[in-house]
């Protein structure tokens, strides 16, 4: 395979890693498709652009998107899954995340971050290391690296510390919680903050590459980092990545071998995945063999 | 006032494809697939039908509930988190093949129709579907009937494939779609018609706010969550309901 198209799936797989973690913990620890984490995204790739064109360095440009997207989710949990959580119904949950998702795009339209801006994205993209033969950006490389630090630093603080248990109980047993010391109004959404600080650092990264602003993730991102998390475990970090990056490569050799081809082949080849993960899951689901009551 | 009446009818479409009362805690994200889909339809099937409204109408119903079928079928002992990432998947799956237009020789390429529907059709429309969406109401039919309406909605919008949808418009269209749904009651068919008449009104308000009012829907629909779980008809019906049992007390 090309060393070019590996570079460039590295690159996607690292975006999409990202979102699919965000994505899966959130699965994990609060149940639900949180789709405010694409607004996170968006956030994150604004903030991105708003500071690259204050001519910031580029670290402080990912810790603005990853800054902004951690304040929205700490606000969505504490406003507005907070009061939710006692009623324990996990479609409301989902409305809410679209509704903080308006929220966000109505932060971006006032705050006028939403403009179409285009900025020269010549410094890191452009910088070309070479090892082994195997040539790629400076850009392609930081995602990398910042993929693997972001999702092993959110494994560890959700599946290996007393944080991520205190998150467990408080949105689990928010009385319990409440009598071991965990305060449920202030555990769960610095979780959030967290998961969506990540997803916010992904929308970063990929404002870095583009040279024009769109107030988008790309469907395929998207659609790969869902597909990524339903082939995954729930709360599985380190296999969604692994899936993302495969996915990612996937993609990137379907484009290169025929750009019209990999428009109707990549949401086809998605679709298969999304339905055998879906498969998957109900098979080996509790209770899946027994008849549904009526 | 037509144009709002119109408004008014596909809205409601609209946010009848989130009515899936059968299963608790399930959400259904796949009503702009739908919509694409049934516009898609609609808009192939235009040419032989010497643009026909009411074979569009019929071709746009028929695929979408085919499909709604098909997946409620696949998502039968799918966990809420599964059925959720499944139907939004399926909406930015049909979103990429409708963008995937452009790489079709223009020979090829399928035209929107050349007539849009009018007011009274989409009144009828909605009527039939609200109809549907009653009888289905704790069937297995239920997410048909829900994906029945939004193909409806994208036959009369002419959502053709001549249309890319970005992932923000389409997360935009979804949750207008749960918000109108939410807002009116999510638990009877009845709900979204009257969410809609609801935004509907509430129009006004919004050039009042001006670009505020972008800032204020989201946290308005937070607060209907939190205060209003079942919508204004639930709660029009707890009252009536209560009313009703107060007044038998009383007669007792």
């Amino acid at each position: 395979m090309d060393a070019k198209v590996v570079a460039g799936a590295l690159f996607d797989g690292s975006v999409i890693a990202l979102v699919a973690a965000a994505t899966t913990v959130c699965l994990d620890l609060f149940g639900f498709l949180n789709l405010m984490l694409v607004g996170a995204f968006i956030l994150g790739a604004a903030e991105e652009y708003a500071f690259a064109a204050a001519a910031a360095p580029h670290w402080e440009r990912l810790a603005a998107g990853a800054l902004a997207a951690a304040i929205a989710g700490f606000l969505f949990d504490r406003f507005a899954l907070h009061p939710l959580r006692k009623r324990g119904t996990t479609d409301l949950a989902v409305a809410a995340g679209l509704a903080a998702f308006l929220v966000v795009l109505g932060y971006l339209a006032i705050f006028r971050l939403d403009v179409s801006v285009s900025l020269p994205r010549s410094v890191l993209s452009q910088r070309i290391a070479n090892i082994g033969g195997f040539t790629f950006s400076e850009l392609q490389a930081l995602a990398v690296a910042l993929c693997v630090l972001a999702c092993v630093a959110l494994h560890i603080a959700v599946y290996r510390t007393r944080f991520g248990l205190g998150v467990r109980a408080a949105i689990e047993n928010p009385a319990a919680a409440q009598f071991m010391g965990v305060r449920a109004d202030r555990v769960p959404p610095s979780a959030m903050a967290a998961i969506c600080a990540v997803a916010g650092i992904g929308g970063a990264i990929f404002a870095m590459q583009s040279g024009l602003f769109a107030i988008d993730i790309p469907a395929t991102i998207l659609i790969s980092a869902l597909a990524a998390c339903m082939l995954a475990p729930t709360g599985s970090v380190s296999i969604a990545v692994v899936f993302s990056f495969a996915l990612a490569l996937v993609d990137r050799a379907i484009v290169a071998r025929d750009p019209a081809l990999s428009a109707f082949a990549t949401p086809t080849l998605m679709l298969i995945v999304i339905a055998a993960g879906v498969l998957l899951r109900t098979r080996s689901a509790p209770g899946a063999h027994q008849k549904a009551p009526t | 006032m037509a144009l709002s009446l119109l408004s008014i009818a596909l809205s409601a479409l609209v946010g009848l494809s989130v009515f899936t009362p059968p299963s608790a805690n399930r959400i259904s994200l796949a009503g702009v697939g739908f919509m694409i889909l049934g516009g898609t339809v609609a808009a192939i099937v235009s040419g032989p039908a010497h643009g026909v409204v009411l074979v569009l109408l019929v071709a746009a119903a028929a695929s979408a509930a085919f499909a709604g079928m098909v997946i409620d079928a696949g998502l039968k002992n799918a966990d809420a988190k599964t059925f959720a990432i499944a139907t939004l998947a399926f909406s930015v799956v049909m979103a990429l093949y409708a963008s995937a237009h452009r790489y079709v020789p223009s020979s090829h390429q399928i035209a929107a129709p050349s007539r849009y529907s009018s007011t009274w059709e989409a009144g009828l429309v909605l009527a039939l579907c609200v109809a549907v969406c009653y009888a289905a109401t704790g069937s297995r039919f239920s997410f048909a009937a829900g994906a029945m309406a939004a193909g409806l909605a994208g036959a009369i919008v002419s959502t053709s494939a001549a249309q890319p949808l970005g992932t923000t418009a389409l997360i935009e269209l979804l949750a207008f779609a749960v918000s109108i749904a939410v807002i009116g009651g999510r638990r009877s068919a009845f709900g979204p018609p009257f969410g809609a008449l609801l935004a509907a009104l509430a129009l006004p308000l919004t050039h009042i706010a001006g670009l505020w009012s972008v800032y204020l829907i989201g946290p308005l629909i937070v607060i209907a969550l939190i205060w209003l779980p079942d919508g204004l008809f639930g709660l029009a019906q707890q009252t009536f309901d209560g009313y009703l049992r107060r007044r038998a007390d009383g007669a007792a």
